[in-house]
């Protein structure tokens, strides 16, 4: 019961996927059609090949059709240019759902996935669809072929025919069954080298490691070991192929032999002629790979059958609910509230316990706690990147799910640590924040906002900078101011800070700090930080540990309050401020 | 002839076969064996092209048994003949890629890091695996394949030509028409493919970095506006792959159109023939089997043109390694010697920026000494000339009054414990990870020690293999603080003479911070110990603090003294010190 329900949905989201995707199903059977008329043509080349090498040559008629045949298989040898253009057609048209439906996921659902096979979730897997349809055609064609020139051959010569047509079946058959062997070569091939790989990659990325601990000579014997291994994997390899080809081989010779001395013999008895053995002596080379070609691609089917499964996942991705109710602009009030709110990822692990957090209008909020106390998680919620699993999150009085997400988002800024910035110039990049057009000035004073107009006007291009992958080329400490201005040039209502200025060094971190402040006077801002000298000015800080909130209040009444924080307090101070350098 | 111009095409190519001779010269080939595979395919070629000449007997009516037999033994040689070649081919091949593989990265090994920082590691890695085995394919099949084919055709057309003249030029004539083809198609598909490929890796980075950053595109509601992007990026993605196949397919039906002409010209010609009684069918038959040998050897031929031109990259790249010079390991012993460790006149540039500058300073021994500066300053730079990573443009370093590149390069960085922001673990058991690059291997006991002063002790003994459980994929699974202790426990048991301190900064939370300048201190107590400094703490017990200011060494000198008497000292530390102020103030 539960299995067919589980195959029933698999199939049904698929369906919906190909529908979404509107695919140009009457090209194919265009293809169908043209597959039809080259099989045609094909056997009916060589029956005329035969006579004509005969001495047929004489009949005029026989030559032209010849020729004529010919000429048209060459030009049907162009088809796979339309089938290869209908294919990628159909894979574009269902990577670009995929695309689509990645960008929609909501985040809970979207940090399942392993972060570098997204992309080939929707570059690799949605080509499967076309190409199940391709292992259709593929099939279709081969029986197709298989079939006209096994009855051709029968109305030359039975007795041949029966003994050619079992010898290739049985052939074919052994072959692919020989080939499961290959399977776990080749796995085991691929292990090596991900192996090879991985130790090769570690080491060359940190060879100063390697370097200071004298391990060269350590790291040469490991290095040779696997190779060592890659040998003898390989030589298995080797020893399989030269066997099944040798077999191969055998086989071909075997075929050949048949037609040649079978054939000869007939001759003699006068059941064929010379003719006919050269169309029999064609059709026996080209029927071995043929039928392989037929069982081969069942046999794929079957595995891409299992395959379709990926892309039934893909197919079956939830969208996050963007519309709601109402708008926040709707809304005046822009204090939060966390109510009763439980939280947990998984399901069983609470982050996030019955907490009641308000967070007030127009003032500074701080949150600090060890590290997995929950400070991001509240950030996070907040952003309502996830709905909490219990309880409510508020603004004002109204429940937060009521509002639209867009309109939630764009009016909140969240700026973490170490944030990515997309390929393409610092401008782009800070306009990326942007909801309108926003002139060079307001980009400047964004810049300078965040002690970035410095830095970019010193860089050759300015804002035109190109910054490669992910912000490479700049430090640390420069990538995140850019990212930060990102964030204020929206004239957000609300900021989450969350250990924005960690990795910038004290100067920065301070100046930078004071701006933000200056930005959002008056306006609802909640920052998360480990250094605490940041945020001693906040108006309300609040102490988390295990997903609970210990302590809550200014600074001065916490330190005297509570001892907990005081030790914190004290023990920083003691190290002191980082003068945490921008590497 | 040493004095080869390098600018024109034909000297590069020379250069490149050179370099390529020089490379095999000094890896061990197994000679036999190539020689071996060579004589070996030469004879089964020589052999098999027998058959099609040998079935006219056949087809003409002659089925006696020794007829027949001699057909069954001249078949079966060839088999047999082909698996051993198969076999040796394969051997001999994979041997060689093995040992240009050991070759190549023993190379590596030795190589000052300036170089790792010239090539990225994917660059190296690449270089290791796929360029050593398209070298050693193109040497063994260049050798073998050519030759035997080759051979094979030139037999083959023998016996076409004994037959009848005509069939023999046709044959003929289509081998430079094929060649041609090939030839044009090696050039354009290369080309071509190239530049598609590079299209579509482009556009699978963008495609996967937005992908990767989903969260950000939500921050900032740009799921329209990334949707159609992406949308356009897939479009032209699959122009891409379409244009790769296009190449392939329009090629592909050249081929096949030429062997169409092939046929149609057997079957003509050899037909007309048959009619007016020139030849007769059994020929006709033979002719058609060496019709199709002919063309798979050229084709076989022709395929050796873009393995070559794969190769003579694979060959560039991996004698640009090989060419470059190694470490200098070898030195004197340097054992338990000790000494002031002192720059004199130290200048370093990183490629053409200047580093440090006429650097002078003496760190006496066993003392602890602070390196603080802005970023830039050239601290770490200054870490990496004491390890020998990199060489001072001018000036020396000495280790009592000793330059320390007379010393044992290993024994030398053996000496050191260098702890640094890099934490990176390499996969293996907790145990490898531990006592890494640790001479001799310490005991389980030893380790356990160690780990126990770490504060590793709990996070080990919760392991279900102890010691023995892997580290996974380079410590990604571990905190950053449980990354941070192994180093600390790796460092204390190997209790080296001189530590260089490379201060972490916002990895930890307040109380491991602590904890781990605690351990840090102690073990650098009487052991000389160079700290680049980021806390104020760790300034404030040294017993001297080296100023770098862009590359020079501005003052140095204990806390006190250089707050009193060195005004960009006061401002590094003082932020710190205004933030305190205000938070009193605030009373």
């Amino acid at each position: 019961m539960e299995k067919r329900s589980r195959r029933e949905s698999t199939w049904r989201p698929l369906f919906k996927l190909l529908k979404d995707s509107h695919l140009p199903w009457w090209l194919y059977l265009i293809q169908l059609v043209l597959v039809v008329l080259s099989s045609q043509l094909f056997v009916s080349l060589t029956e005329i090949t035969g006579a004509v090498a005969q001495g047929l040559i004489t009949d005029q008629d026989v030559v032209r059709r010849y020729i004529i045949y010919s000429v048209l298989l060459i030009v049907l040898g162009f088809i796979p240019l339309f089938t290869s253009w209908v294919h990628i057609r159909f894979d574009r048209l269902i990577q670009q759902t995929a695309w689509r439906k990645f960008i929609d996921l909501p985040l809970r659902v979207y940090e399942k996935f392993v972060p570098s096979s997204l992309i080939s979730r929707v570059t690799t897997d949605s080509l499967l669809v076309s190409l199940i349809i391709e292992q259709m055609m593929s099939f279709f064609q081969a029986g197709l072929f298989m079939a006209m020139m096994i009855y051709s051959m029968q109305g030359m010569n039975l007795t041949l025919t029966l003994f050619i047509v079992p010898t290739v079946i049985l052939y074919v058959l052994l072959l692919l069954l020989a080939s499961n062997v290959i399977y776990s070569i080749k796995f085991d091939t691929q292990q090596n080298m991900s192996r090879f790989t991985l130790f090769l990659s570690e080491k060359l990325g940190n060879m100063k490691i390697v370097k200071a601990a004298a391990a060269e000579a350590e790291e040469m014997t490991r290095g040779m070991s696997i190779n060592q291994e890659r040998f003898k994997i390989a030589m298995r390899e080797v020893k399989y192929d030269m066997v099944m080809i040798a077999f191969q081989r055998i086989v071909d010779m075997i075929l050949m032999a048949i037609v040649i001395i079978g054939g000869s013999f007939m001759i003699q008895k006068g059941e064929l002629d010379l003719g006919e053995l050269i169309v029999f002596y064609m059709f026996t080379m080209e029927m071995p790979s043929t039928f392989q070609m037929f069982v081969q691609t069942l046999l794929e089917m079957q595995g891409t059958k299992g395959a379709t499964a990926m892309v039934a996942e893909i197919a079956a991705l939830p969208a996050e609910q963007i519309e709601r109710e109402i708008g926040l602009e709707e809304i005046p009030e822009r204090s939060l509230e966390l109510r009763n709110l439980s939280f947990s990822y998984d399901g069983e692990t609470k982050i996030l316990d019955s907490l009641n957090l308000s967070i007030p209008e127009g003032k500074t909020t701080a949150i600090i706690g060890a590290s997995g106390s929950g400070k991001t998680t509240i950030l996070k919620l907040l952003e309502r990147f996830y709905e909490p699993s219990s309880g409510e999150l508020l603004i004002g009085e109204t429940e937060a799910e009521r509002i639209h997400l867009d309109s939630w988002r764009k009016s909140f800024g969240y700026v973490i640590q170490n944030s990515p910035l997309l390929a393409g110039t610092i401008r782009e990049n800070i306009l990326y924040g942007a909801n309108r057009e926003i002139s060079e000035e307001d980009l400047i004073a964004a810049a300078k906002k965040a002690n970035a107009y410095e830095f970019i006007m010193d860089l050759p291009d300015g804002f035109d900078s190109e910054i490669g992958e992910s912000g490479m080329k700049l430090s640390g400490g420069q990538r995140q101011r850019i990212a930060i201005a990102r964030a204020i040039i929206g004239e957000p209502e609300i900021l989450l800070l969350d250990e924005a200025t960690a990795n910038m060094d004290a100067a920065n971190e301070f100046y930078v700090t004071e701006k933000i402040r200056e930005l959002m006077a008056g306006k609802t801002m909640v920052i998360v930080a480990h250094n605490l000298n940041t945020i001693v000015d906040a108006d309300q800080i609040v102490l988390l540990e295990a997903g609970k909130i210990v302590a809550i209040g200014p600074h001065r009444d916490l330190y005297q309050g509570s001892p907990y924080y005081r030790r914190i307090f004290d023990l920083q101070a003691a190290c002191s401020l980082n003068t945490a350098e921008e590497s | 002839m040493e004095a080869v111009d390098k600018r024109t095409l034909e000297g590069r190519r020379r250069g490149v076969w050179r370099r390529f001779y020089r490379l095999l010269s000094s890896t061990k080939l197994p000679w036999a064996l190539i020689i071996l595979t060579v004589a070996l395919s030469l004879a089964s070629s020589r052999i098999g092209v027998i058959i099609p000449d040998f079935q006219r007997k056949i087809t003409g009516g002659d089925l006696s048994l020794p007829t027949l037999l001699t057909a069954l033994g001249i078949m079966s040689s060839v088999v047999l003949l082909t698996a051993i070649n198969d076999w040796l081919y394969g051997y001999t091949r994979n041997s060689i890629t093995k040992r240009m593989i050991d070759k190549i990265w023993g190379k590596i090994l030795a190589l000052p890091l300036s170089v790792y920082q010239r090539i990225a590691p994917k660059e190296l890695i690449s270089r290791t695996t796929s360029d050593t085995s398209a070298l050693s394919a193109i040497f063994i099949t260049l050798i073998s394949n050519v030759l035997t084919n080759s051979y094979a055709l030139y037999l083959s057309l023998g016996y076409v030509f004994s037959y009848h003249p005509t069939l023999g030029y046709i044959l003929l004539g289509m081998i430079p028409l094929m060649l041609v083809e090939k030839f044009i198609q090696g050039r354009l598909s290369f080309r071509f493919a190239y530049r598609q490929q590079l299209r579509l890796a482009k556009l699978t980075e963008y495609l996967s970095q937005v992908l990767i950053n989903i969260p950000l595109v939500k921050v900032f509601v740009k799921e329209k506006h990334e949707k159609e992007r992406g949308e356009e990026a897939i479009t032209e993605y699959n122009k891409a792959r379409f244009m790769v196949n296009v190449l392939d397919i329009v090629f592909t039906g050249f081929d096949s159109a030429l062997m169409t002409l092939n046929n149609v010209l057997a079957v003509v010609v050899g037909g007309a023939l048959v009619a007016s009684g020139e030849i007769d069918t059994g020929i006709w038959i033979a002719y058609y089997m060496y019709a199709a040998t002919i063309n798979s050897s050229v084709l076989l031929i022709t395929q050796m043109w873009p393995m070559l031109k794969e190769a003579q990259g694979a060959v560039d790249r991996i004698t640009e390694i090989m060419d470059y010079e190694d470490e200098s390991y070898s030195g004197e012993a340097l054992a338990k010697r000790d000494g002031d460790l002192c720059f004199e006149d130290v200048s370093f540039s990183y490629g053409e920026t200047p580093v440090l500058k006429n650097i002078n300073l003496c760190i006496e021994e066993g003392s602890f000494v602070a390196l603080v500066g802005a970023s830039g300053a050239g601290k770490s730079s200054l870490l990496g000339l004491v390890e020998r990573f990199f060489q001072p443009d001018s000036g020396q370093i000495t280790l009592g009054g000793k330059a320390i590149n007379d010393f044992d390069l290993q024994e030398w960085r053996s000496s050191f414990g260098y702890v640094t922001q890099e934490i990176n673990l390499f996969s293996g058991s907790l145990r490898e990870a531990l006592s890494y690059g640790i001479d001799p291997l310490p005991s389980d006991e030893e380790i356990l020690l160690a780990a126990k002063a770490a504060q590793l002790e709990d996070f080990i003994a919760a392991q279900e293999k102890g010691l023995d459980t892997p580290v996974a994929e380079g410590g990604m699974s571990l905190s950053g603080g449980e990354r941070q202790r192994f180093i600390i426990a790796r460092v204390l048991l190997k209790q080296p003479q001189r530590l260089l301190l490379d201060e972490a900064t916002s990895n930890l939370d307040a109380e491991a911070q602590f904890h781990l300048m605690s351990v840090l201190n102690t073990l650098a107590e009487g052991r000389t110990t160079i700290c680049v400094a980021h806390r104020l703490s760790t300034v404030r017990h040294a017993d001297k603090i080296i100023v770098l200011d862009k590359g020079e060494v501005k003052a140095t000198g204990k806390h006190a003294e250089l707050m009193a008497s060195c005004p960009s000292y006061r401002d590094l530390v003082n932020f710190e010190l205004l933030a305190d102020e205000s938070e009193e103030e605030g009373e």
